[in-house]
């Protein structure tokens, strides 16, 4: 005779496991990211504590819920957005100059975290439920990858591309949850 | 089940599958008789259906979280059920065939046992009398330990066993 409180006890514990694995499941994202980032000039330490940084804020988010899922999926496609741009600006050779100099390369950061920030914003804008949290999982995970990508850069690109995309995603969703609630 | 609980059901397994872990219960619930019906339809000792149930839904729970939401889950989860049932026959045909192969003494035929082979080929014979004679020819080849001269003799050896299971499927399931 099958004990079926015991059975489900195991299979709740199959399901918890299950979805621990399925969240691990974005390493096969994130570390190739990080060898990105460290073929293109950032330092070994800052890469591992970003990509570390990052595995940890998405498995999280991954294995609360399905609008965790679908934030980390976004993040990182939008958080791609700067790192493409910083791979594109070091093939050119171009590099953010140290101190508070604005240059070309701080300028095209500051871009792409732009866009990367109101994208974020207006794609979150679109969900039906969980906005609020979709968002903070979504620029949390996109501001990662995008300090990721421009590691490489030095520091102020770093700083520039977060400020960019913070800023721009709270512009844009300022109304959003104006019109909420 | 009616369609009002399966719907019911199926919103519960969703519900689980993103991130609700409350609705385990429910869809525990409303799955492990499926699963065990199933399998106790499916195989005749009650102990291999309640083996064979506990490792699909086992099975299921480990997969929910990749359940694709516009497929019916219901369903999926007694395809995997199914599943289980097969592979539990095809091991224990595969335990009898390794039985055999291991333990010459033990497969010593008792008197049952030859009376049992006899009917089989009795059984044998029969369906095979049922076959064209040009089946009947190639099998009676293949009996006797002969190798087929030729593509078109080996094509007919392999039509005429896929007819003779056909025809012994149809006599006895």
């Amino acid at each position: 005779m099958v004990d079926v409180e015991a059975l489900a006890g195991r299979a709740q514990r199959v399901a918890a496991r299950s979805r621990v694995r399925m969240a691990c499941r974005i390493a096969v994202v994130i570390v190739p990211l990080a060898c990105l980032s460290l073929a293109n000039g950032g330092q070994v330490g800052a890469c591992a504590c970003l990509g570390a940084a990052l595995f940890a804020v998405a498995a999280y988010h991954r294995w609360r819920d399905r609008a965790g899922v679908d934030a980390v999926r976004t993040g990182l496609l939008l958080g791609a957005v700067p790192l493409v741009a910083a791979l594109g600006l070091n093939a050119c050779g171009m590099q953010c100059a140290p101190g508070w100099a604005i240059t070309e390369a701080e300028v095209a950061c500051f871009a792409a975290g732009a866009i990367a920030g109101i994208a974020a914003s207006l794609l979150v804008a679109r969900t039906p439920r969980d906005r609020r949290r979709r968002w903070v999982s979504t620029i949390l995970v996109a501001s990662l990858t995008a300090a990721l990508g421009c590691v490489g850069l030095g520091a102020a690109g770093v700083l520039s591309t977060l400020v960019a995309l913070v800023a721009s995603a709270s512009v844009v969703w300022i109304p959003v949850a104006l019109r909420a609630s | 089940m009616k369609s009002a609980e399966r719907a019911r059901l199926q919103t519960a397994m969703i519900r689980f599958a993103d991130g609700e872990r409350a609705a385990f219960r429910e869809v525990f619930d409303g799955l492990w008789p499926m699963c065990l019906a199933l399998a106790t339809r499916s195989l005749r000792e009650r102990a291999d259906a309640e083996d064979v149930a506990q490792r699909s839904i086992l099975k299921v729970f480990d997969q929910i979280v990749d359940l694709d939401r516009r497929r019916d889950g219901v369903a999926w989860a007694l395809t995997i059920t199914a599943f289980e049932v097969l592979t539990l026959r095809k091991q224990r045909l595969r335990r009898r065939e390794d039985d055999v192969d291991i333990d010459p003494i033990d497969a010593q035929p008792t008197p049952m046992d030859r009376l049992a082979e006899r009917e089989l080929y009795d059984h044998v014979r029969d369906v095979i009398g049922e076959l064209s004679e040009r089946d009947q020819h190639a099998l009676q080849s293949m009996l006797l330990g002969e190798t087929p001269r030729g593509e078109a003799a080996r094509k007919r050896r392999f039509r005429a066993i896929e007819r003779l299971r056909a025809a012994w499927r149809k006599a006895h399931g």
